[in-house]
């Protein structure tokens, strides 16, 4: 089995297939197949265990949507909190200028 | 006396049949019984047909044409797609994939052949090739030596192995890979493949009968079925891969069963194209010819080795129990392949005329005796 089981939290991320030059994948079916989160591997984390990604989401890629507007994603909140550090880190840099 | 003898069933590390795309020269059903009538319970299949065994489908779809035989079909996948890129190699081993091959050559580029071995490691499947360097035996036709040049046709370097395993060793070393080179056929290569196994790398390795029986110098009457990939080699390369298998740096014997139509294989030499049938051929050819012409005097015990337990070792198989799946032949008498008695649809055999001792008279299945199909 690819997923360690008992995860406090399952953090994804998406597939650059658009930067895929060197052919590492196969194809997106394989993928979706051997990595995509659904609800029998999350069942391999923690209860309650946290989705996270970054977005945007290949929706039925890497997560089935299902997991991901599921009661155990936080996906919107990171992605929101991601603006914040993002404008937090250029204020800090650019108030060094 | 009773000459009888009940022999393990046999198994073959790479053979060829035409299905689909060249049904004409071989079904998998004619082919599973020619390999049965030949003492193998068991074959792994080569991928390059026409469309190629590339995706999971065309691994489901060749398992259910194999359904029902008396020899059972192992698929080994293309490891890389038509477009050049790596193939579904999970997906192919859930399909029932024991492998995935590269053929007759390794590919030009060797930053794809990283990846091929990455990725199969990844998905857990052995990975076949036979380790010629592409451009070096790309337009040759038989073997770089004396022969060739006497009859004029192009040689196909020795170096072209040697290169190859020095392109694929250290990638092997690196990657953690699974490899079994197939049809190993040069002095250095044996060389080669003993000192990477002395370090313990994962390598596994087969060589053709034919081989191990002949040198180059059967291809002096053009005879167009002496023609297969790789090329028949020197006397001291020949008896450097019977060192191989004596020392147990060489696993396994194939037949290299490669089944081309009449209307294809009977053309001038340089036209024809490679390939000879043998999963019918093998162990008799090789009885047949035991301390004869150079050969060694070798013990039944080692043939059931090469030809049985060593081969499905490399598939991860535990050794075959006759009783229960084995092939009953007849040491007291012969049989002469012909159009009559071959069962594979092809009839480019170079042991056709040829007197053979033993002959199959009936398979052992699950503990029971059955007709040879």
């Amino acid at each position: 089995m690819l997923f360690r089981s008992g995860a406090d939290a399952v953090m994804l991320l998406r597939i650059q297939h658009e930067r895929q030059t060197s052919g590492m994948l196969p194809s997106l079916r394989e993928y979706r197949q051997s990595f995509g989160l659904d609800h029998a591997r999350l069942k391999l984390a923690r209860p309650g265990a946290l989705v996270l990604h970054p977005g945007p989401i290949n929706r039925g890629v890497e997560v089935v949507s299902e997991v991901a507007d599921g009661n155990q994603s936080v996906v919107l909140e990171q992605v929101s909190n991601g603006v914040a550090v993002r404008m937090a880190c250029l204020h800090l840099l650019a108030g060094r200028l | 006396m009773n000459e009888k003898r009940l022999l393990p069933g046999f198994c073959d590390l790479g053979c060829a049949f035409g299905e689909p795309g060249s049904e004409q020269a071989e079904t998998i059903k004619s082919g599973l019984r020619a390999a049965a009538r030949g003492g193998y319970s068991l074959v792994a299949l080569e991928p390059f047909t026409d469309p190629p065994i590339d995706n999971d489908a065309q691994v489901q779809l060749v398992l259910t044409r194999a359904h029902g035989s008396a020899c059972k079909l192992l698929p080994v996948a293309a490891a890389a797609r038509e477009k050049g890129t790596l193939s579904e190699m999970t997906l192919l081993k859930e399909a029932g994939a024991v492998g995935v091959s590269l053929g007759d050559a390794l590919p030009c580029n060797v930053a794809f052949l990283r990846s091929v071995l990455e990725y199969a490691t990844q998905s857990g499947l052995a990975v076949f090739v036979h380790p010629s360097e592409p451009t070096l035996s790309a337009e040759g036709m038989v073997h770089e030596g004396e022969v060739a040049e006497r009859l004029g046709l192009r040689g196909i370097p020795e170096d072209s192995e040697e290169i190859g395993l020095g392109i694929l060793l250290p990638l092997v070393r690196r990657t953690g890979a699974r490899v079994h080179l197939s049809r190993l056929s040069t002095l250095q290569g044996v060389r080669m493949l003993r000192q990477a196994r002395s370090q313990g790398l994962a390598v596994t390795a087969d060589v053709g009968f034919r081989h191990l029986l002949r040198d180059e110098r059967a291809i002096e009457s053009f005879d167009v079925d002496m023609k297969v990939f790789p090329p028949l080699r020197g006397e001291e390369d020949r008896m450097s891969l019977w060192e191989g298998l004596m020392d147990g740096t060489i696993d396994a014997i194939s037949s290299m069963h490669r089944p081309v139509s009449s209307e294809t294989k009977c053309a001038e030499f340089a036209a024809s194209p490679y390939g000879a049938i043998g999963l019918e051929t093998c162990f008799g050819a090789l009885w047949t010819e035991n301390g004869k012409n150079g050969n060694p005097t070798v013990a039944m015990a080692h043939y059931a080795q090469w030809l049985s337990i060593g081969p499905r070792a490399v598939l991860g198989l535990p050794p075959a129990n006759a009783d229960h799946e084995g092939t009953w032949w007849d040491f007291g008498s012969c049989w002469t392949p012909s159009d009559t008695t071959l069962a594979s649809r092809s009839r480019n055999c170079p042991e056709i005329g040829q007197s053979l001792i033993p002959v199959p008279v009936a398979l052992r299945r699950d503990g029971h005796d059955a007709p040879l199909p």
